[in-house]
């Protein structure tokens, strides 16, 4: 229960099943409004605020939001942006500061590698590999919509197996050409969605393209969409703050300086891809089925909130 | 290990019961000053045994001497009547067999050497119980101490606990007061050698930036490091004023202070020294944290990066020997991902000899400042 007291309300299992919840008020929103049996214990005080004030006005929301509830069951991507913002308005406790601006996924080793291949048929081996590795990518341009459309600003997406990592070109490619060219998909007429792959090192580009658009946001009914996707395996973690302690060293030597490092410089000598202003990821989901730290970044995990997707499906099936 | 071996190192705990005077709202441990002060101070104004009404026992229970402890323990508690001390007699004998049994049972999986807890939760705890929530934290620090019993029961190795963050200094003046007043008195009981710790043979060291400690604290802790130097059944490590990035970052800036007096290279830097240069060298098997949260809170972020999560919903003093039981099954049930992903991601770099032995000097050197550091503040006494 403990777990949807986090405001992160547009992780979508979770609103999905409080949308479960929401159609089955919708036929008794005149007698029992607060004896609503809902999970997340803030959404309870203020529905149950907003109905007492104003049954009509609930009503009305109510219908709509089963209307997509609908719609998203038969899954629909581009009704989901929709969906989303209209969650986000009609709570009115849900202000942006509860939204999280960066996340992180961690992904599981199953996702990504096929353990239980025979060694004899090799062919296949490399064809369920592509295949697996097809399938994680689109399963990552699911959430990487979702976060877009939630105005969540920077993904990290950490991979343990590093395999990610080294096909990002072909990872790249399949995720750009379905989320910005595939209309069925996010990328329809009136969204456009521009993605900011931080692992790529074109950075004065990507930072006069975006400005420019920003200022084109909203013209013409087209929306922009931003998003800052960072990818990172776990030789990002321990043995980068090695590299940066050898090359502190090297330099305190040379200068014979007697300054000290600080988080600052951390901070400032992370790679791009894992450093910024906003380096520290607010919410990580973990998608990994064991209660186990798959070697996620240390520097970056100090205020982090862990969901475990584990234990988040469970509840939605009672 | 062969099980006859396993069953000749039978645990031996000390049973506390603590109860919590209605009158005063203030919590009486057994086996302590508190309690003969409560004993003196009833003797006086002749009242009876209505005192006690609820009683929560944090037990840690004796397997080997049972009786006698019992005997021990009720002769002291003079002031209950036969029928009560009959009752915790039956009750202490039913929780010792059953951690009897549940010890036994998990002894025949893998134990982890290492376990870290963040005792979250005392003030809730307290707030529930309509007490203060100083007594709150007096609990909690009794809990840790049964949980030194239950890991050192179990063969556990080394336990590390966070007791106060850096961030917590940043908490209302007479808290933080009260909890630096509360380390100084339960400390210095440590230096005696009848206390608990001495007894079961668990070595203490406290760990963090100890600069922003109070002085008189500081001595009190460097004494009681001192005292207990030499024991070495177990390791507690006492996390007092520690964050995490605190401690990456001392152990960055030592090694680089060492590059720059040369007494190390800039080749010689890798994973392992970074490792043996932070004050909790030993990684992580399983992190507990209660109450809840789902945050690390900057506690032993390098440490943990392999090893297994567990978040418990329940408050740290109401933290029982069940729970422990139930995060070593689940350890043990993720063994064997543990392991496999700890392999695939050895570090082995082939250092040279010389490399090698400057490390080691570098070591020992270290370790001889930590000493030396140890004995000053131990020679200053504060009133």
């Amino acid at each position: 229960m403990h777990l949807f007291l986090l405001n992160t309300s547009t992780i979508v299992p979770a609103s999905l099943f409080n949308l479960i919840n929401t159609t089955s008020t919708t036929t008794t929103t005149t007698t029992t409004t607060t004896t609503v049996n809902r999970s997340n214990t803030n959404k309870n005080t203020t529905n149950n605020s907003n109905n007492n004030n104003n049954n009509t006005s609930t009503t009305i929301v109510d219908k709509e939001l089963v209307k997509y509830a609908v719609d998203c069951t038969q899954y629909q991507p581009h009704t989901i942006p929709n969906y989303i913002d209209s969650k986000l308005e009609s709570k009115d406790i849900l202000k942006q500061n509860s939204v999280p601006s960066h996340m992180a996924v961690i992904l599981s080793e199953d996702t990504i590698i096929d353990d239980n291949n025979n060694s004899n048929h090799n062919n296949n081996n490399n064809k369920t590999q592509t295949e697996l590795f097809n399938r994680c990518s689109l399963k990552l341009c699911d959430i990487i919509l979702w976060s877009i459309f939630s105005k969540i600003s920077r993904l990290t997406i950490f991979d343990p197996t590093g395999l990610l990592k080294k096909n990002i070109d072909t990872l790249q490619t399949i995720i750009d050409e379905k989320m910005c060219y595939d209309t069925l998909y996010g990328g329809s007429k009136n969204n456009i969605i521009h993605i900011d792959w931080l692992n790529n090192n074109n950075n004065n580009n990507n930072n006069s393209n975006i400005d420019k658009l920003i200022n084109l946001n909203n013209i013409g009914g087209i929306k922009h969409y931003f998003i800052k996707i960072g990818i990172v395996s776990v030789e990002d973690g321990k043995l980068n703050l090695v590299d940066i302690t050898k090359k502190f060293a090297r330099e305190s030597k040379l200068n014979n300086s007697t300054k000290a490092l600080d988080d600052n410089y951390i901070q400032s000598n992370l790679p791009r891809y894992m450093g910024g202003e906003d380096y520290e990821p607010q919410v990580a989901i973990d998608f990994s089925n064991q209660n186990i730290f798959s070697g996620f970044l240390p520097w970056h995990i100090k205020l982090t909130e862990f969901m475990q997707y584990g234990m988040i499906e469970k509840r939605c099936g009672k | 290990m062969s099980s006859t071996t396993k069953k000749k190192n039978k645990p031996s705990l000390i049973i506390q019961h603590n109860t919590i005077d209605q009158k005063s709202n203030r919590v009486v441990e057994s086996n302590t000053k508190s309690e003969k002060e409560k004993k003196q101070d009833t003797s006086t104004s002749t009242t009876t045994t209505t005192d006690l009404s609820t009683t929560t026992t944090t037990t840690s229970t004796n397997i080997q001497q049972l009786q006698e402890a019992v005997i021990e323990e009720t002769g002291e508690i003079s002031s209950l009547s036969l029928f009560q001390k009959a009752y915790r007699y039956l009750g202490d004998w039913i929780y010792l067999t059953n951690f009897n049994f549940f010890c036994n049972l998990l002894r025949y999986g893998p134990i982890p050497k290492h376990i870290g807890v963040i005792m979250d939760g005392n003030r809730r705890f307290a707030r529930k119980l309509h007490i203060e929530t100083s007594e709150g934290h007096k609990l909690g620090f009794t809990k840790m101490l049964d949980l030194c019993q239950w890991g050192l029961a179990l063969g556990v190795e080394i336990i590390s606990v966070y007791a106060f963050s850096i961030e917590n200094f940043k908490r209302p003046k007479q808290e933080v007061e009260y909890l630096m007043d509360l380390a100084n008195k339960k400390f210095e009981e440590m230096i005696s050698k009848t206390h608990k710790l001495q007894k079961m043979g668990i070595r203490i060291r406290v760990v963090g930036d100890l600069s922003y400690i109070p002085e008189k604290t500081k001595s009190i802790l460097a004494r009681a490091v001192l005292a207990t130097q030499h024991n070495t059944r177990a390791l507690l490590n006492v996390c007092m004023s520690y964050t995490s990035h605190n401690e990456m970052l001392h152990s960055m800036n030592t090694i680089s202070n060492a590059v720059k007096d040369n007494v190390l290279l800039p080749e010689d830097i890798n994973q392992e020294l970074f490792e043996k240069c932070l004050y909790i060298p030993d990684d992580l098997d399983i992190l507990v944290r209660t109450s809840g949260e789902y945050r690390l809170s900057d506690f032993m972020l390098w440490q943990t990066c392999f090893s297994g999560t567990n978040f418990l919903n329940v408050l740290w003093p109401d933290f029982s020997s069940f729970h422990f039981f139930y995060i070593i099954f689940l350890y043990q049930s993720n063994y064997q991902e543990i392991q496999k992903q700890r392999k695939k991601h050895l570090i082995d770099d082939n250092l040279k000899q010389e490399q090698i032995d400057r490390v080691k000097a570098f070591q020992n050197k270290l370790e001889q400042q930590h000493q030396e550091f140890l004995q000053e503040w131990a020679n200053k006494h504060f009133d």
